[in-house]
């Protein structure tokens, strides 16, 4: 390690749980965040500090005013362009160390088992239901561990599959909620901090995952409700008869139906 | 067996630790590092910290020259 990144990094290698070790398998580590938004925002800064060595953004959105609230990656200044350009320019700021590699396109059946292979983790900050089902048929065909994240209003979800080993989204899930059912984009505010919560919680999943270090929420989904502030931890098994990750489970990707929406 | 003798005085803390933990990282079991730290807060904390990591201190003398000689014994 050069003198620079011992200076850097110096805060994780004294820790005895991270070392010299888990930093150089920082430095060593892939991680793909899907979407640059409210999630994808702190995963984003926090991965790049830490020195993951090469991080993937994915996002076809351009930075918009209605972002700012949340989106902490993003800037007034950066309102048009790309999202994922301008989340490699703060990730580069922060990390000249690190590799970014950015994906300006939705992510579909078609594209997401080439951009998700050449990465060890991956952080589902998305924003629909569609995109989070593709990523956990695609993550278990492909044996890849991921987090899942989703904020709503006041709360936060989350959990952590490590495919064929621990219950996927879709043993805890099944499948998305009918379309009439979700909320409309018109009525589902956010407070913009939970994002931050939420994301850092992802975030620190990720460095556990790389390092080895503590124990994961897998089998475990973490709710919390930030008006309350309690958090909860709950529990699941794989479901051996899960439609996506059991043997009779899933052979082939599928698009799940999303929820289109103009209002921005 | 070997010994390396590493000056790190002048390197303020936490900085010296993380240097300390990256030379014991690269030893074989009980070989010895001679250390030169700083006074203050570098001789209160890093032979505790040293000692946390599972590593052996076997000396602590302060140097004519500024500072502290510590010796260390890998584990």
């Amino acid at each position: 390690m050069r003198d620079d990144q011992i200076e850097r990094y110096a805060r994780h290698i004294i820790l005895q749980d991270i070392g010299v070790d888990g930093q150089l398998k920082l430095l060593n580590s892939k991680v793909l965040i899907i979407g640059a938004g409210g999630l994808g925002s702190p995963v984003a800064l926090y991965l790049a500090a830490a020195g993951v060595g090469t991080i993937g953004i994915a996002d076809a959105d351009k930075v918009d005013l209605s972002n700012l609230q949340r989106q902490v990656i993003h800037t007034t200044n950066d309102i048009g362009i790309p999202k994922v350009v301008s989340a490699k320019q703060k990730m580069l700021a922060i990390n000249p160390d690190i590799i970014i590699n950015t994906y300006e396109t939705f992510i579909n059946k078609t594209n997401i088992l080439d951009i998700i292979k050449e990465y060890d983790f991956i952080i589902d900050g998305c924003d629909n239901f569609a995109t989070k089902f593709l990523i956990n048929d695609a993550c278990v065909l492909t044996n890849k561990p991921f987090s899942h994240g989703g904020i709503l209003r006041f709360s936060g979800q989350t959990m952590t599959v490590l495919p064929h080993k621990s219950a996927c989204y879709a043993c805890v899930f099944n499948e998305p909620p009918p379309l009439q059912s979700t909320p409309t984009c018109s009525s589902a505010g956010v407070l913009g901090t939970i994002a931050g919560m939420l994301g850092t919680i992802q975030a620190t999943e990720a460095i556990k995952y790389l390092t080895n270090c503590g124990e994961l929420l897998s089998n475990k989904l973490l709710i919390f409700d930030a008006l309350s502030m309690d958090f909860d931890k709950i529990n699941f098994k794989k479901n051996e008869d899960c439609r996506v990750c059991s043997k009779h489970g899933i052979k082939e990707l599928q698009d799940y139906e999303i929820q289109e929406c103009d209002l921005k | 067996m070997s010994r390396i003798i590493k000056d790190f005085r002048g390197i303020k803390c936490p900085i010296n630790f993380a240097k300390t933990k990256i030379e014991l990282s690269q030893m074989n079991k009980d070989d010895i590092l001679e250390l030169y730290i700083d006074d203050g807060s570098a001789i209160n904390n890093l032979p505790d910290s040293v000692e946390k990591e599972g590593h052996k201190v076997l000396s602590k003398e302060k140097e004519k020259t500024g500072g502290w000689k510590i010796i260390i014994q890998k584990n």
